[in-house]
């Protein structure tokens, strides 16, 4: 897994470096926003990592640059700027995470491996959480080998929760990634879903955390 | 000076009044002398044409009623008009009199014609005197009575002289609160125009210090943030590798050397927090909050923090619950979630392992925004609620983690943005979780509640399912 990391900073960059290549993580570090198409073009990374504060281009414009070149790379933004405005702002733009320095490395790690995992589904069709295993391209989910039934929109939310393994989904999360896969699902009945898909699953499996939303552990 | 106007006024139609009587006084002095210098030429004179009449035409005169006439010969009354007396009216010595008789004024020229021969010639002074006042003070009247028209006019005319001030003023009040922007120079007087161009310098270089300002916190938030980056990143690597290097070989020295790198790590943790904090404290002035006010939603808002917290939740085992109302309130929704987040990190900190921590929202009767944090956590004591909102005060920690560390500033700065929004905090126990109960409040103009009655209905999570 090749991660880019648009990160100005020479020590924050070397450090940071050093611990995504003890992760397993192929790191290539570029200092300008400049640089990020030459980069994205020769090395074909499947996660960029995108500092805000650069010193050529702002960071929110090469995210631009990156979607408007219809490239779906997920970009995480790690920023010192940490309004609500300035993650709106980049969220908006096509940031798929947003992240504020100084950041907690295992929050970091956790958030790349949740990008990861999308790439990987991308490339695999497959999502394995623990004893549940999912087939996005079938539309199947096992759990300990034990294949379960399960309906459609049941399905989608139990991807929802399965690719962001690990953080809260909120219902209106949930709902607006529902609507991405063309599929309406209205706020109230996603507990209802869940509900049911509760029964199918081991008891454990989807933690409510009441008032906010739902997860499922990363392992 | 309470109004310029009304001074003005006031000030100039005194003037008008005083300059005015001293004026009248003036000429009624002046015009009364006058009129006794034409009264005494005409005495005078035929005074002086009867003394060179005859003797026998002398004794022939007829006078009206106002005048009298006595012609004395050796000491004798040779002759007296009607309403003269048969006494000698005054002493022989030429020359103007004043004679008072029997209630009646008489000015009075006496002339000698010849050797023991007087002429005593007079007229009513008393009804002079009338006419003549009466036909100055006729003169002088109108001039009063048209002073309350002079004072209306000026009354008038000094407003439309002040209105480029009012001008000024109106232009400055309907400004918003954080509009900096330049006021017009449009045909401003010559009097006004110095204060309108430093009331701009004044504007440009409030502006400029208030970007300044907000440069610098930014820049100071970078320089900051990103060593504290670094530093973390490096200890994280550090310790992965001591793990790594233990799990080959156990060797207790690379264990001891671990829990130093933690205890660094603590440091750092503990400086971040700090850090974080003053730059909060710094970055929430009233004009950057007043500048950001907008409706948010306090649920949301309060989801977002839990989202952004949810690791060290999950890593101490807490099961965190949010209930309530929703509904939008006009804030500052960053200034907002650094509260929240601050509340919350609190309660986390003083929550021990697999405790509770229950977040609601909700409306009062008097219609303002509550948010409410309870904890399982030891709690504070009753006697600290006060003092645990100055900076830097610390609840001494006798019955919790000891390890539990903070700069003291959290809940300054959660005051700080209370004061900012005209909201308020409590503290008491928790009933419910017997921890600490943080009640939040935000003041009910700053509540939309059309939004309110809509939202609630959505916002119910099964609360009947069970976790874990």
């Amino acid at each position: 897994m090749k991660i880019l990391l648009v990160e100005d900073d020479y020590m924050l960059a070397k450090a940071l470096e050093g611990a995504l290549s003890n992760e397993g993580f192929k790191v290539i570090n570029v200092l300008n926003g400049g640089e990020v198409p030459a980069a994205i073009y020769e090395h074909e990374p499947d996660v960029a990592i995108l500092d805000l504060g650069l010193p050529d281009i702002d960071g929110v414009t090469v995210l631009q640059k990156i979607r408007e070149s219809k490239n779906a790379l997920p970009v995480l933004i790690l920023t010192a700027r940490d309004t609500v405005y300035d993650k709106v702002d980049a969220l908006d733009k096509g940031a798929d995470d947003y992240l504020a320095k100084p950041f907690d490395m295992q929050e970091l790690l956790a958030r790349i491996r949740v990008l990861a995992r999308r790439v990987g589904i991308t490339a695999s069709n497959m999502i394995n959480i623990g004893d549940l295993k999912m087939n996005t391209l079938d539309q199947t989910v096992c759990f300990q080998e034990q294949e379960m039934e399960i309906t459609k929109k049941e399905f989608l939310i139990l991807k929802s929760l399965m690719q962001s393994a690990g953080r809260v989904q909120t219902k209106e999360m949930i709902e607006r990634k529902l609507y991405d896969w063309s599929e309406e699902v209205n706020s109230n009945t996603i507990e209802v879903h869940i509900s049911n898909l509760r029964k199918k699953l081991p008891h454990a499996i989807i933690k409510t955390i009441r008032g906010v939303g739902y997860t499922i552990a990363a392992n | 000076m309470k109004s310029i106007r009304a001074y003005l006024a006031a000030i100039l139609v005194s003037t008008i009044c005083i300059v005015n009587f001293v004026a009248a006084l003036n000429g009624y002095r002046n015009s009364t002398q006058l009129a006794d210098q034409a009264l005494d030429a005409r005495l005078s004179d035929t005074a002086n044409l009867i003394a060179r009449l005859s003797l026998d035409d002398a004794s022939n005169i007829v006078l009206n009623n106002d005048a009298i006439v006595q012609l004395w010969v050796s000491g004798a009354l040779q002759h007296a008009s009607i309403n003269a007396p048969q006494e000698q009216l005054t002493e022989f010595k030429t020359g103007m009199h004043l004679v008072n008789r029997q209630g009646i004024q008489w000015r009075v020229y006496v002339t000698q014609a010849a050797t023991e021969r007087w002429v005593i010639y007079g007229e009513r002074y008393d009804s002079y005197r009338k006419l003549i006042d009466s036909l100055v003070v006729g003169s002088i009247l109108p001039i009063v009575w048209v002073l309350p028209l002079i004072a209306l006019l000026i009354w008038l005319i000094i407003a439309v002289g002040l209105r480029p001030l009012r001008r000024l003023t109106e232009s400055l009040l309907r400004r918003g609160e954080n509009d900096l922007g330049a006021v017009l120079l449009d045909n401003y007087p010559a009097e006004l125009l110095p204060v309108v161009k430093s009331v701009n310098s004044l504007f440009a270089r409030l502006e400029q210090a208030l970007k300044r300002e907000r440069r610098f916190s930014a820049n100071a938030a970078h320089e900051l943030r990103t060593p504290i980056a670094v530093l973390k990143v490096s200890l994280h690597n550090h310790i992965k590798m001591l793990e790594e290097l233990s799990q080959n070989e156990s060797n207790g020295q690379l264990n001891t050397k671990k829990a130093s790198l933690v205890d660094l790590q603590d440091g750092v943790a503990r400086m971040e927090k700090s850090i974080e904090q003053i730059l909060a404290l710094h970055q929430l002035t009233p004009e950057n909050v007043r500048r950001t006010m907008k409706p948010c939603d306090l649920v949301g808002l309060t989801q977002e923090v839990i989202l952004g917290v949810y690791r060290s939740i999950q890593e101490k085992g807490i099961d965190v619950e949010l209930k309530g109302d929703s509904f939008e309130l006009t804030a500052d929704p960053n200034a907002l979630c650094v509260l929240i987040k601050n509340l919350l990190e609190n309660a986390i900190k003083y929550t021990p392992e697999n405790g509770a921590i229950l977040l609601s929202t909700k409306i009062d009767e008097k219609n303002n925004a509550l948010l409410i944090i309870e904890d399982s956590g030891p709690g504070i004591p009753a006697s600290s609620y006060q003092k645990v909102f100055d900076r830097f005060y610390r609840v001494a920690q006798d019955n919790s983690d000891s390890r539990v560390t903070g700069s003291g500033l959290g809940l300054s700065i959660v005051k700080h943005i209370l004061d900012l929004h005209d909201g308020a905090v409590s503290l008491s126990k928790s009933t419910e979780l017997g921890g600490l109960r943080v009640e939040v409040r935000l003041p009910a103009n700053s509540v939309d509640n059309k939004a309110a009655n809509e939202l609630t209905s959505s916002k119910n999570y099964d609360s009947g399912e069970q976790d874990d």
